[in-house]
């Protein structure tokens, strides 16, 4: 579910409307989406908050009904500016500047991938760490080894 | 015992909710609890209530969702600690209680 290509850590959007199309246009030319994925993320984000305040790193979690998604995916995005929203559960404003983009198409089957992503986001050694990664390769390859890792412990 | 099941409730049932579920659903196998847990989407909420004793939310729920739980005696929990990590120990230890209650222990 991890794909170079599905890493930007360069976006320098306003708010969040601006960044959610300008990753669903990307998704959408890898054929990863729909072009309607864009009003899915963004009618979801309203509905329903996606923002998480985590002990080391806030994040927020964007995501869509399946029905805009062709196949399963993760992106991650970082924005130069700290972007305002909701948190899921409390629609507490915070602000965030990680956003992992699920695509989802079969719930039971990924729900193992979205364990692990919480894992990651519990642990403080990687989330310290990912804060200081500033290229795509690394923020790319950082997340693939800690999720190889933690699916090995898991097999154990 | 007509209400034994909790649920929990997000977005659109799909990413979120299933997670938590699982969790639980884990949680509860480690501590040999036998307990129905099941992910529901918060769009159908209002129904899913009616056959639910412990609901456990990650979409904020509406005045009128909270209101009716508690016409029908339903303990609410927050799940994002879940998520997060922050507060999942002692919000686990209230459903606990929760569930010893349904069961009259």
């Amino acid at each position: 579910m991890f794909d170079i290509n599905l890493v930007n850590l360069e976006y320098n959007h306003n708010n969040y409307t601006e960044l959610y199309s300008d990753i669903a246009n990307e998704l959408n030319e890898l054929g990863f989406v729909k072009p309607s994925f864009a009003q899915g993320l963004i009618d979801r984000e309203v509905n329903f908050p996606t923002g998480l305040e985590t002990e080391y790193l806030n994040v927020a979690l964007p995501h869509s009904e399946i029905e805009f998604v062709n196949k399963p995916f993760i992106y991650i995005a970082k924005n130069e500016k700290e972007l305002p929203i909701l948190q899921m559960g409390d629609n507490k404003e915070i602000k965030v500047q990680y956003f992992f983009v699920l695509g989802i198409t079969e719930p039971q089957n990924q729900v193992i991938l979205l364990q692990l992503l919480i894992e990651l986001f519990q642990d403080k050694e990687f989330m310290v760490s990912f804060k200081n990664l500033d290229t795509n390769e690394s923020a790319y390859l950082n997340m693939v080894n800690k999720v190889k890792t933690l699916e090995e412990k898991h097999e154990e | 015992m007509k209400n034994n099941r909790l649920i929990v409730a997000c977005g659109s049932g799909v990413a979120t909710s299933t997670t938590i579920a699982e969790k639980i659903k884990r949680m509860f196998e480690n501590d040999n609890i036998d307990f129905p847990v099941e992910a529901v989407d918060y769009k159908s909420i209002m129904s899913e209530l009616n056959n639910t004793s412990i609901y456990v939310y990650i979409a904020k729920p509406d005045d009128d969702v909270l209101q009716k739980a508690e016409e029908l005696g339903i303990d609410v929990y927050a799940g994002v600690p879940f998520l997060t990590g922050m507060g999942a120990d002692e919000i686990y230890t209230d459903i606990l209680e929760s569930i010893k209650k349904y069961k009259g222990e």
